[in-house]
């Protein structure tokens, strides 16, 4: 860094707290207006849409599990054909793993991860803009087509040859695979950049054994998305391939392969699982300690559990294909990573149980969530070694069993943490507390309701009720048990419609939070609530894993950064010792004009695969004026 | 010297991340192929494979533990060596399990 400096060169170090606070509010501001809005790329304002995009698309998927609960609640119901209830069951899944389990996870990165490491936006924040857009985008393709009953009907996995040419006519297999390119996308755009805003974006002081535990779940979950979402993309791609050109990836009378479509599907299938997993044990690590009132229990082993899960996740694929016909000496090797993945776990949960024991518990409403975690993922948990066994699986592969494994799993192991993580973080986002009392309404329904209605369906699935059924005869004797479900699918989204209210509410009416409501111990509690758009008027230096903890008082600060100019500090990987001053870009509209015409390339190729050509073309014009030298101090660092 | 900047303390530093886990895909790997040559074979390959496997992942983590040992100033880098150590027992176990597996199973059964 050279002393000299151009004329405009203002630093934090020549300012007062409240000039200091006006020039950077100047600088970091999102411009008011619509122009502004599509323009921004401040990571708080694209995390709230993320979250708040989301959280739509869970209260839509919801109400699809709700109709089909509606048509199986008497045997030989007729409330909605086969072919709607195909279309209801494919969205259902497709909307819940990809519009909204591993967006709101991102999500909550999107907005966190910058605040946690004490950074003031995060890396690449004009593909983050982007990103949300093609996200966004994605959703509306996936429901817009159902709306005009042309939503997939092949499952959320899309097996081939169901969904190959032969047997899916129409556009209804290409609508689900080109939704799965733009999601892809979109997850993949966000997972790099929480990567190098996690390695190279850390306050000064933060050195990898003083990560928040939040922030190194995201940091496995991204790179697990890099690692795994390729191969869906390809699958994706092959199909429409195969539909739209005629390829024979898939057609094994051309020397294609079925299997091919299981192999790829799945190996980016099951770390699927994990993607949406992981983050949720990094909300509990980063929850717990705030209502325990003690540091974390073993962040060692708690880190090695988030990273041995992540590698380990990458061995499990072929438990979803054991009925395959595989070798079985090839199977039990995949039966032998599904247990050995249940050791970190395990660890994990003995880290927690240990923080419970030794700390003071408060039962906040976020606790109580964590809690509920503990009641629904174990007993998921250990269904999920019994389907990882050969014989225990081929008995119970498509059946009801197989339905409640995996809620248990993801809603209880996922969406028990993320509404505790709601609650957690609400004051931050919105600087309003959400309601206490609401709260332990919401938890105690969805925790009744959810185990009220998965519950049974392991019995279900043991009786012999397959999956993906839309109606089943009288004399099958599981009348009354699907009965049963039902009604307790209402107990369930009662717990959800007091959720949306309360946070609706709260926003308006809930009591002021301040800075620290919890007395929670890292960084994104050490700035207003919500955070101004600078996020830190001078960086924090980090001392150890718990900052506020250990300097209740005031936190020490990094200065000489500039005020006139968007800019962060850049710090090494391991130690994060400060190495740069880096430039941090302004607002675009490009990356909005780019997502447009990414877009409406992908959409315009499932119907001829010129539109790859000639939509090449303004993609290619939006990425260069995106990139333009701007000959503005930006591109100087 | 610090560990950052002298190559080999660093790759034993790290050896437990890198070996288990290679070891375990590509074994997970081999599982997949070798069951169509080893149906009716006196020699298993893939039992010493996972078996050698579990012990080089296993000294990958003895490499990590001792390398981080010597590192009480350097606490960032200490901590990247205990979870490598941990990480290559993790993964010995895991390759344990494989070993197991081609112990019960003959390689054709289908």
């Amino acid at each position: 860094m050279s002393d000299e400096r151009p004329p405009h060169d203002l630093r934090d170090t020549m300012l007062a707290e409240a000039s200091l606070a006006h020039g950077l509010t100047r600088t970091w501001r999102t411009p008011a207006g619509l122009l502004g809005a599509l323009s921004t790329v401040d990571h708080k304002i694209i995390g709230r849409r993320y979250i708040a995009t989301a959280f739509v698309f869970l209260a839509l998927g919801g109400i699809l599990g709700l109709l089909m609960r509606w048509q199986l609640a008497r045997p030989e119901a007729r409330v909605i054909g086969p072919d709607l209830y195909n279309q209801i069951f494919t969205v259902h899944g497709t909307n819940m793993m990809f519009l909204f389990a591993v967006p709101v996870m991102e999500a909550f990165a999107v907005y966190l991860v910058p605040l946690m490491v004490g950074t003031r936006n995060i890396a690449f924040p004009r593909l983050n803009a982007f990103s949300y857009w093609v996200y966004l985008a994605g959703g509306i393709l996936l429901w817009v087509a159902f709306i005009l009953d042309t939503g997939p009907d092949v499952g959320w996995f899309a097996y081939v040859p169901l969904s190959g040419p032969q047997y899916a006519a129409g556009k209804r297999a290409d609508i689900w695979a080109q939704m799965i390119t733009f999601t892809e996308i979109s997850a993949l755009a966000v997972a790099v950049e929480i990567v190098v805003t996690v390695l190279k974006q850390r306050a000064p002081g933060m050195s990898l054994n003083r990560v928040p535990l939040f922030v190194w779940s995201m940091l496995v979950t991204s790179f697990v998305i890099i690692l795994a979402m390729p191969a869906v993309m390809v699958a994706s791609t092959a199909l429409i391939l195969d539909r739209l050109v005629g390829t024979h990836f898939f057609n094994p009378a051309e020397g294609g392969d079925v299997l091919l479509w299981q192999h790829l599907f799945w190996f980016f299938g099951h770390p699927e699982v994990y993607i949406i997993f992981i983050p949720a044990v990094g909300m509990i690590s980063s929850m717990l300690p705030t209502f325990c009132r003690r540091p974390i229990f073993g962040y060692l082993p708690l880190v090695l559990a988030v990273v041995g899960t992540g590698i380990l996740a990458f061995g499990l694929w072929v438990h979803h294909m054991f009925t395959t016909g595989l070798p079985r000496m090839g199977e039990s090797f995949f039966t032998a990573s599904s247990m050995a993945i249940a050791v970190p776990n395990g660890i994990q949960i003995f880290c927690w149980l240990a923080t419970i024991w030794y700390g003071r518990p408060v039962l906040k409403t976020p606790m109580l969530m964590i809690l509920a975690f503990f009641f629904t993922f174990i007993p998921g948990g250990l269904t999920g070694v019994m389907v990882a066994s050969v014989p225990l699986d081929t008995q119970v592969h498509d059946t009801y069993f197989v339905v409640a494994h995996f809620h248990y799993v993801l809603v209880g192991g996922a969406v028990f943490p993320l509404i505790g993580a709601v609650y957690y973080w609400y004051p931050k986002f919105v600087g309003r507390m959400m309601s206490e009392r609401i709260g332990r309404w919401v938890a105690g329904l969805l925790l009744v309701g959810f185990n009220l209605t998965f519950f049974p369906m392991h019995i279900l699935g043991l009786q012999g009720m397959t999956r993906r059924i839309y109606a089943y005869p009288e004399e099958m004797g599981w009348g009354g048990m699907n009965l049963f479900v039902s009604l307790s699918a209402v107990v369930l989204a009662a717990g959800f419609l007091l959720f949306f209210i309360d946070v609706f509410r709260a926003a308006r009416h809930g009591p002021e939070a301040g800075e620290n409501p919890w007395g929670a111990a890292t960084l994104e509690w050490a700035t207003a609530s919500p955070p101004p758009p600078y996020n830190f008027a001078r960086i924090p230096v980090v001392r150890s894993a718990n900052p506020l903890w250990d300097s209740p008082d005031s936190l020490p600060v990094a200065t000489g950064l500039r005020v006139d100019r968007r800019e962060l500090l850049v710090t090494s990987v391991t130690e994060a010792r400060p190495e740069a001053r880096e430039a941090s870009p302004s607002d675009s509209i490009w990356p909005l004009i780019a997502a447009i015409c990414t877009c409406s390339m992908l959409l315009a190729s499932i119907f001829t695969p010129w539109a790859v050509v000639w939509g090449m073309i303004p993609v290619a014009a939006a990425l260069t004026a995106w990139f333009w030298p701007k000959g503005s101090p930006e591109e100087e660092a | 010297m610090t560990a950052r900047h002298d190559p080999w303390r660093l790759l034993a530093l790290l050896a437990g991340l890198a070996v288990g886990p290679g070891i375990w895909a590509l074994s997970t790997q081999l599982g997949q192929i070798l069951p169509y040559a080893e149906c009716g074979a006196s020699i298993r390959p893939s039992t010493i494979f996972a078996g050698l496997g579990a012990l080089l992942s296993l000294g990958s983590a003895w490499l990590s533990w001792r390398g981080a040992a010597g590192l009480r100033k350097e606490e960032a880098m200490r901590f990247t060596g205990q979870m490598a150590a941990l990480m290559g027992l993790l993964f010995a176990f895991a390759l344990l399990l494989q070993a197991a597996a081609t112990l019960v199973l003959s390689g054709c059964e289908r």
